[in-house]
């Protein structure tokens, strides 16, 4: 009978192989850098503060060795400026929601959201330990630069909306203003999607121009202001199951820095990402409570619910017809999904929150 | 070189450099240039794609579509003698008061200023119409052309206004949205009228001379046609203000939309006229144009300074300057307001506004002031710099158009009061602050 | 060398000319959008994008244009009380230290711009998603044609200081 002893060694940190090679010529380094960082974000956004935290954790981990100054959107080039900005060189680093380039790719888009895709945790899963990570860096390195998963917020809220639409025929009609895949999602359902830019969409809402918004999570949200000007949020964020961001960084500032600086602007990458979610979701409990007041949470029904699911499906396979790139990722992305899928159902049923209401026999997570 | 000496040398640089003459707009881009450069260790490539990445924005900027379309409407409008009807019609009608003439110059530009987002048009039309019948009239030079060129440059700030647009288009902040600027900017806009009216009937009616009346052999109409001659010739600019702020505020439209309607309505108006000929489109059309990409071009180079300031760490110089002094908000809002004041003595309102506003917005954040409040200060400020020796664009263009008895020197003189009641309006909206943030409040709820 | 000169007048001239014409189709398209969706509920997915786009070429085409008929304001005061000699030199020296290279740079990387854009074929980040690299070729055209202005005004002030009966007045 085969003893414990006897099995191979299992899950072991791949990693260790290569860090022990570098700590064989690695030394602290002393030259100085700083770095630009541009970004598609104004000061008042939350994202904004994701990326201040990356440049803070940076800069104290290598004891000021490297700083990295942030210039929000329109500082140094403007909001959609930026990824070009930094693959040229202009600034050294840029922090995105990825989706903001599907006009160079469409694959970017599969990086930062997909509608019923990953998760928080199944985008962790994903780019961490299941090769993600590596793509995102052939798509990113097409354009000379090196990226890093750069913070991701967690489930995104649904439309704020002055019409109530919970069935499949209150979506026909329906004037939206939404980014990426899902805009074509609810234009291909009837609903007519006006692109608008961030900064234009409250007063869009407002004036009635549109009927809906969607922006990000409820503490995204919230300074926003858009509970204000509507009356309810549709619920549930069918369109983003999380938004994932990144850092993407020239390749010749990338290549310029020491070893060791590499590894700290890795590792703060990591913390950001851990951090982030942290801070979205703990933020979420005080944005929802301040909602509440002021817009009605209504949900889909199930039948509307799985009718967009039906239609992503098909836009997506559509999609990945067309574009090599997306099916590559997409299919990763799958393949992942499918594989976890069994553990997921196995381990679920014991967090509904509070104790109390499980007791009481609530089993919904 | 550390920011503190580059910041210096950068604006050093600029103010030696713009008495060259050569355009305001390519003078920013240079000095960009060569400090970018400077601050990169010579790195061409570099700054360049970061100019270029910077002009391929402001092509793309949605909010600025709105300029070339309320030139154009105010373009038509000039050519469709809208402000001809209203003028005269107040003129049979307030000749008999001290001063009357004065006064229905300065509404008649109010209600005009809420018609145009530019200040050329009106200052040129009432220089055309009010010059010569206020000379005729036995009114003082100075007073005038104070009167016509104060009141003419309310169509800046009294929106729809270009430079409201600008404003938007430079923050991205939600407070100081297009929309928000609009709203705020109306009462101030009338409070500055208000206070050029009180000042004209008590100085006309303490010394006549600057302002007398009409003799009554002209006051010929009776009660009762003025009052038709008046609301017939006030319909047209007011169906026009209804029309493009109604829009905006009444939810129908966003400000690019509603400069489009205006532009239609301004053709309506001019097709009723009988004013619309295919030169008059042709005409209207190329002014568009130049108009147009003057303040783009301006748009272009002050994006470079202002980014290439930034860059080398030149805000934070100015902020750390300002916000470490150990004094109320209150005086470094003072300073700000007299750098503001200062460079429009010299500069275009545009390249002002393109190289404060950046540096001037985090501080005013920083401050706790409320940014539309900042904002409508800073822009009735820039309504002054039309007026403020020497530059004085508003001062250029009456002179330009008037009889030639008015001098510069009686514009100078005239303009002085006019630049005080600027500055107490100024004052009047730092101690009272609803008079900006009120009307927002009431059309958009914030 | 004159006849270059006049040549680039011409080109901007013309394209002065007709990109002020673009401001028309601006407002049919702002007002067509604003229609379609009040009147009809159906906004466009192209109207918000081919605004930017005719807002954009409109000027940009403009802009030599602009600079031949001396549009682009300037402090010209002091410049204005020169001798007419001393005020072209005074001229050229500035255009060939301010103008040329600051604008033969942006000319040419806004050319380079535009190269990139079509190599990458790069489509609009929206759902209508048209392609750019036409837009940032008209962009790239419109700061060449500035540029080529600046160079005819250069001609135009080496003639007229060259002439024996000097006026010293520029031809635009
Ligand atoms: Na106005
Ligand atoms: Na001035």
């Amino acid at each position: 009978t085969p003893s414990f002893a006897a099995r191979e060694k299992f899950g072991a940190d791949l990693r260790h192989e290569e860090v022990k090679r570098e700590l064989r010529t690695i030394k602290p380094s002393k030259e100085e850098f700083r770095w630009k960082m541009v970004m598609p974000w104004t000061e008042g956004l939350l994202f904004y503060d994701m990326a201040q935290h990356f440049a803070d954790t940076v800069a104290l981990a290598s004891g000021g060795r490297l700083e990295i100054k942030l210039f929000p959107a329109g500082a140094l080039v403007g909001a959609m400026e930026s990824f070009d900005a930094v693959s040229k060189g202009s600034a050294e680093i840029g922090h995105d929601w990825p989706g903001y380039w599907k006009g160079k790719n469409e694959a970017f888009v599969a990086f930062a959201s997909v509608p019923f895709g990953l998760d928080t945790e199944g985008y962790n899963i994903w780019l961490y330990e299941r090769g993600g990570l590596k793509m995102m860096q052939e798509l990113y390195g097409q354009y000379n630069l090196y990226a890093l998963p750069g913070g991701n917020g967690g489930q995104e809220m649904g439309l704020f909306s002055n019409k109530k639409a919970t069935k499949m025929t209150d979506f026909k009609g329906l004037r939206v203003r939404t980014p990426g895949w899902y805009m074509d999602i609810m234009n291909s359902l009837g609903a007519s999607v006006t692109p608008l830019p961030g900064g234009e969409v409250y007063l869009a809402l407002e004036r009635g121009v549109i009927d809906a918004a969607e922006f990000s999570t409820p503490a995204m949200n919230y300074p926003m202001g858009f509970d204000e000007i509507t009356k309810y949020v549709i619920e549930p964020g069918v369109h983003q199951p999380s938004v994932q961001c990144a850092f993407f960084i020239n390749k010749e500032a990338w290549d310029k820095l020491p070893a060791d600086l590499k590894w700290i602007v890795d590792t703060a990458a990591k913390e950001t990402q851990l951090w982030s979610t942290a801070w979205q979701e703990n933020l979420n409990i005080e944005a929802i409570n301040r909602f509440k007041g002021k817009v009605e949470f209504v949900r889909m029904d199930d039948e509307t619910i799985t009718n967009f699911a039906k239609r992503t499906k098909e836009y997506l396979d559509e999609l990945k017809a067309k574009y090599p790139d997306v099916k590559k990722v997409l299919d990763s992305q799958d393949k992942f999904r499918k594989d976890f899928a069994e553990w997921r159902e196995i381990r679920s049923g014991v967090t509904p929150w509070p104790m109390d209401d499980y007791i009481a026999g609530k089993r919904t997570q | 070189m550390n920011p503190e000496l580059l910041t210096l040398l950068m604006f050093l640089t600029l103010i030696l450099c713009i008495p060259l003459g050569h355009s305001l707009a390519i003078t920013l881009a240079a000095v960009a240039l060569l400090f970018g450069l400077i601050d990169n260790g010579f790195n061409v490539p570099a700054l360049l794609d970061l100019f270029v990445n910077n002009n391929w924005g402001t092509f793309l900027n949605y909010t600025l579509v709105a300029i070339p379309l309320f030139i154009f409407m105010a373009q038509i409008l000039d050519r469709s003698k809208v402000s001809e009807g209203l003028f005269d019609a107040l003129y049979r009608s307030l000749g008999k008061v001290r001063g009357g003439l004065g006064l229905a110059v300065i509404v008649v530009s109010t209600v005009f200023a809420a018609t145009t987002g530019i200040i050329g048009a009106s200052v040129v039309a009432m220089g055309l119409m009010a010059g010569p019948a206020l000379l005729q009239r036995g009114y003082d030079r100075g007073m005038s052309a104070g009167i016509i060129c104060s009141s003419g440059t309310l169509g800046i700030l009294i929106p729809p206004s270009i430079m409201l647009v600008v404003y938007g288009g430079l923050t991205g902040l939600k407070e100081t949205s297009v929309g928000n600027l609009f709203a705020g900017a109306i009462l101030p806009g009338l409070v500055l009228s208000g206070l050029y009216l009180a000042y004209v009937a008590i100085r006309c009616s303490i010394n006549p001379s600057l302002g007398p009346p009409i003799p009554a052999e002209e006051d010929t109409l009776t009660a009762g046609q003025k009052t038709t001659m008046i609301l017939k010739s006030f319909l047209p600019p007011f169906g026009l203000i209804l029309l493009v702020m109604g829009t905006i505020l009444a939810g129908v439209a966003t400000p690019t939309e509603a400069a489009a309607m205006g532009g239609l309505g301004a053709l309506v108006l001019a097709l009723v006229n009988r004013m619309l000929t295919w030169e008059v489109v042709v005409l209207s059309c190329v002014a568009t144009l130049r108009i147009t990409c003057m303040i783009m071009m301006l748009f272009v180079g002050g994006k470079l300074f202002s980014v290439v300031f930034l860059s080398i760490g030149g805000g934070d110089v100015v902020a750390d300057l300002l916000l470490g002094m150990d004094v109320s908000p209150y005086v470094i809002l003072a300073i700000m307001m007299a750098v503001v004041f200062f460079l429009g003595m010299f500069i275009d309102w545009a390249a002002i506004l393109l190289v404060t506003v950046p540096i001037f917005t985090p501080i005013a954040l920083d401050l706790d002031f409320n940014p539309l409040w900042f904002a409508m200060l800073v822009c009735v400020n820039l309504q002054t710099s039309f007026l403020t020796p020497p530059f004085g664009y508003a001062l250029f263009y009456f002179k330009g158009v008037a009889p030639p008895a008015y001098t510069m020197g009686d514009i100078y003189k005239g303009i002085m009061p006019f630049v005080m009641i600027q500055i107490l309006g100024l004052i009047l909206m730092v101690i009272f602050p609803s008079l900006i943030t009120w009307l927002p409040s009431v059309f958009f709820g914030n | 060398m004159r006849k270059f000169a006049q040549a680039i007048d011409a080109l901007n001239e013309n394209a002065g000319y007709y990109s002020a014409f673009l401001v028309l189709p601006l407002l049919c398209v702002v007002s067509y959008e604003v229609i379609m969706r009040y009147g009809f509920n159906a906004p466009t997915s192209w109207g918000f994008e081919a605004t930017t786009f005719l807002y954009g070429v409109h000027f940009v085409l403009g802009l030599g244009y602009t600079h031949k008929h001396n549009g682009h304001v300037a402090i010209d005061v002091f410049e204005a009380r020169l001798a007419t000699r001393t005020r072209t030199l005074l001229r050229i020296a500035v255009n060939l230290i301010i103008f040329i290279p600051t604008m033969g740079l942006i000319s040419i990387w806004s050319v380079i711009y535009a190269g990139t854009a079509w190599m990458q074929g790069e489509l609009a980040s929206s759902s209508w998603a048209p392609p750019l690299y036409p837009f940032k070729t008209l962009m790239a055209i419109g700061f060449v044609l500035l540029f080529l202005q600046g160079i005819a005004k250069l001609i135009h002030d080496f003639h007229h200081l060259n002439q024996p009966a000097f006026s010293g007045e520029n031809p635009s």
